[in-house]
């Protein structure tokens, strides 16, 4: 082919390609925002709903929880996460699958374990852990526990990014702990500022676990507007505006304490190297108690599950949940994978397009689900596209809009990780934009197969939107977990959440084996 | 063709198998519901087997009983989804009545039913129903048991004090218990009511069903919350007794379950043919004994624990009244709730 129709080529093909990802987006996106935004106008006075105390008062406790859940969770999974990543100590991934394998799981569920495990009739409980559990403490304990495992990985993934020659030499000098104090964690702190954002964000939305454990929240405030007796939705989206602020907030301090390598220290996942401390028992046991706070709860609904019949019983109630949950989750995932593959190369260089889009989509990722809920019924329930919102679709729709900000992340952490010569030589050389992408993706095929997971993984444990939109004979399975609690046989409720983690599980390895071979083979 | 293209075309055939499901009309009709998933779904897949109408369903969830699936129907209102809406108490249909989403039936199954239990204009028609209880738990309040309450005014006493629970009454039928109250004792006493229930330290829990875990595993002694609830505790094992209050003057509240046909149902002749279904006897029968729902309808068998709703005595409630109070007393109540 000849160099001047190359350069033509490359000259539709980028803006082609790069048009189809961010119209993903803004289809996604655009539509219940923009209703959203139009329920906001009808109530007139956006602020009048603050007039009262109560709100105030409501946000600032929100605040405080959401500071609490942060602050335990980055003081144990930091050090918790460079235990993983930098630690000699037999049987690691199997303790750390087993430490993130929480966060498949809806934070109400892992809660409703804690409470066969802590309430007064609980294994381990009496009158003191049902005290704690419904308390404000317990509240944020319950919430640490559910999240943690973002911290730990993240920081993992991070501590992993560090220089290795750096690293080395601050062992030499002194000791593998100064080098994980004064190099390991403040190299990994872009990774670590990211975690503390992610947590902070999802543990201050979280509405589920709050209810559940009787404590006032500012998203209860939200969401009796929509789920009370008189509907709002332009008073809920009133209440949302903070929220607008905070994650702008959060987007500040996250840039401010990881500049422009937010997304750099997220790939160095990718490389292998000698771990800096040798085996300790100290840090086996660490590990080990990490592993087990985060099966207790879900041992706890096994246990709950097989004592109460819930497993016999799981095959009645089941019905087709899990295949409308893969069906759903999956299809979202390959769009955010796809979207995300070119927008994240666009993040990871710096594009004007990926940066923007960066900042639009996890605006969208911090609002309360039930407002994007709203906006994507009333964008969408029409004649005209009765073929999407009364079909799986809708939730797919759902699902692409609120997390593909994980994907467009996740592809840029890796694309950042490989040099960008490559790609200046591949465009020397004639290379089309499609062909580069090529390229790149051929040197990071994990970048793919990443994104693919993590979608997969919040998309499949989307309860909030999912339960507002599902189709009628539907539904996912959260949201028929969470219906079935209503006078559900003993033990049903625990199984099928049993069998949530292992469907999450089976889903993800499944994801492995096809695109993991497949990059293999490309 | 490699593993990656045949995952490809395997979701795509995945994806249209629903997305197809979903645009035939003709042998099957679209239900929103918030009586329990666990009692509902075995009577729309007896429908099922029955009609060989296929029922595609939404479900409520305990959180938002009532009002989930309600602002649903609300939110669809430019272009309806559902064609029928059980719902788990008669006043949520006031709130679409009011907005002129519902289309009057009079199904010839409502014969038989009470006339205080369904609209004449054939708006909304009731049918098996339950009450609202007191769950008291013997593991709580021991073996030196003070004497239990006998209606739901004894739940201020200091004797109860940090000792009882009662649902969001923004949700629920906790919410019609407390609209119902304003319609008989009228907005003064009702919230002089609340605020000394506040000042009693009640626990507010997220759902009649936590309400019910509550009381089961004694962290406290009474609840007040529906009888279904109750009669699950029971089935569950626990260490409870029921009390239908106010058995002496103001009558326990009774909570028929009600249906309604949906302006601009996509669906109406199925639509009709499940209102039928779900009127008939045999539904009520279905429901007492698997949800300890009282049949409404006279001569309809009932297992031994579950009485019907003739030998209690019925607090009198105009069930409209009952809708508007609810309504208005909306900002009052989150301030109550603290939302």
């Amino acid at each position: 082919m000849g160099r001047p129709l190359m350069v033509a080529r490359d000259k539709w093909q980028q803006p082609l390609i790069i048009a189809g990802a961010t119209a993903v987006i803004v289809v996604a996106i655009g539509p219940p925002l923009v209703a959203t935004l139009g329920q906001l106008i009808g109530v007139g006075d956006a602020l009048a709903p603050f007039a009262t105390v109560q709100v105030w008062r409501l946000l600032v406790r929100s605040l405080l929880l959401a500071a609490t859940v942060t602050a335990l969770a980055l003081a144990i999974g930091v050090p918790l996460g460079i235990t993983f990543a930098r630690a000699r100590m037999p049987f690691q991934r199997l303790l750390f699958g087993a430490h993130v394998s929480i966060l498949f799981l809806p934070p109400f569920l892992p809660t409703l374990g804690l409470f066969h495990l802590f309430g007064r009739e609980g294994y381990l409980g009496g009158p003191l852990s049902a005290a704690l559990l419904f308390s404000d403490l317990g509240c944020a304990l319950a919430l640490t526990i559910t999240l943690l495992p973002a911290v730990t990985a993240l920081t993992a993934i991070g501590a992993r990014g560090v220089d290795a020659s750096l690293e080395e030499a601050a062992r030499i000098a002194g000791g593998p702990w100064r080098a994980a104090a004064f190099v390991v964690a403040p190299n990994a702190a872009p990774a670590i500022a990211l975690a503390g954002v992610v947590v902070f964000a999802l543990a201050f939305s979280e509405l589920g676990v709050p209810m559940f454990l009787r404590t006032d929240v500012y998203p209860a405030l939200v969401f009796s507007r929509l789920g009370g007796m008189d509907f709002a939705p332009g008073e809920a989206a009133a209440f949302a505006l903070p929220l607008v602020v905070l994650a702008g907030a959060l987007m500040w301090i996250e840039q401010r304490l990881a500049g422009g390598r937010a997304v750099a220290a997220l790939g160095g996942g990718l490389r292998a190297r000698a771990p800096l401390f040798a085996f300790h028992p100290v840090m086996l046991g660490f590990s080990v108690l990490a592993a087990c706070a985060s099966l207790a709860p879900v041992a706890a609904l096994l246990a709950h599950g097989a004592e109460n019949g819930g497993f016999v019983e799981a095959s009645r109630w089941i019905g087709a949940a899990p295949f409308n949950s893969v069906l759903a989750a999956s299809l979202a995932a390959a769009l955010m994978t796809a979207a995300g593959a070119v927008l994240g190369v666009s993040l990871a260089w710096r594009g004007v397009t990926g940066v923007w889009f960066d900042r639009f989509t996890v605006l969208v990722f911090l609002l309360p689900s039930a407002i994007l809920g709203i906006g994507v019924a009333i964008a969408w329930n029409h004649s005209a596209t009765n073929w999407l919102y009364a079909s799986v679709l809708v939730l797919v729709v759902a699902y692409v809009a609120r997390y593909s900000a994980l994907a467009t992340r996740t592809v840029a952490a890796a694309i950042v990780q490989t040099p960008r010569s490559l790609d200046n030589a591949a465009r020397t050389i004639g290379a089309g934009y499609l062909e580069r992408l090529k390229l790149q993706f051929g040197i990071a095929p994990q970048a793919l197969l990443g994104a693919f997971a993590l979608t997969l993984v919040f998309s499949l444990r989307d309860l909030e939107t999912a339960v507002l939109l599902y189709p009628p004979g539907g539904e996912p399975l959260t949201a028929r977990i969470f219906t079935l609690e209503a006078n559900g046989p003993p033990g049903v409720v625990s199984a099928l959440a049993v069998l949530h983690v292992l469907i999450t599980f089976g889903a993800i390895g499944l994801a492995w084996l096809t695109l993991g071979q497949g990059s293999r083979h490309d | 063709m490699n593993r990656r293209r045949l995952l490809a075309l395997a979701t795509a055939a995945g994806a249209l198998a629903p997305i197809a499901a979903c645009s035939g009309n003709s042998r099957q009709v679209v239900a929103y519901t918030s009586v329990d998933q666990v009692f509902s779904e075995p009577v729309f897949r007896a429908f099922e087997r029955q009609s060989g109408i296929r029922v595609r369903v939404v479900y409520d969830t305990e959180e938002t009983k009532s009002t989930g699936v309600l602002n649903r129907l609300i939110a669809e209102a430019q272009n309806p989804q559902a064609d029928v809406f059980w719902s788990g108490d008669p006043v949520r249909p006031f709130q679409l009545i009011r907005r002129n989403l519902v289309e009057p039936y009079i199904s010839p199954e409502s014969a038989g039913l009470p006339d205080a239990f369904k609209a004449a204009d054939g708006t909304w028609t009731g049918f098996a129903a339950r009450a609202r209880v007191l769950m008291a738990s013997r593991l709580a309040i021991g073996q030196d048991a003070p004497t239990p309450p006998r209606g739901v005014a004894d739940l201020v006493s200091p004797r109860w004090r940090g000792q009882i629970s009662i649902a969001n009454p923004l949700y629920g039928t906790t919410t019609m218990h407390i609209g119902a109250l304003f319609s008989i004792w009228g907005e003064e006493r009702t919230r002089a009511y609340l605020v000394d229930l506040r000042g009693n330290g009640v626990r507010i829990a997220s759902s009649n069903g936590e309400v019910k875990r509550l009381v089961a595993g004694g962290e406290v002694a009474l609840g007040l919350t529906d009888s279904d609830d109750a009669n699950e505790a029971r089935r569950e094992g626990a260490d409870v007794s029921v009390i239908y209050p106010d058995q002496d003057e103001l009558g326990t509240l009774v909570i028929p379950t009600s249906v309604v046909l949906m302006r601009g149902a996509q669906r109406p002749e199925t639509a009709r043919v499940l209102i039928d279904y779900l009127l008939s006897a045999d539904v009520e029968r279905q429901m007492a004994e698997s949800a300890a729902h009282m049949p409404l309808r006279e001569g309809v068998p009932t297992p031994s624990h579950v009485p019907s709703a003739s030998q209690l005595r019925a607090m009198q409630v105009d069930y409209a009244r009952v809708a508007e109070q609810i309504e208005a007393q909306q900002d009052w109540l989150r301030q109550w709730v603290g939302l």
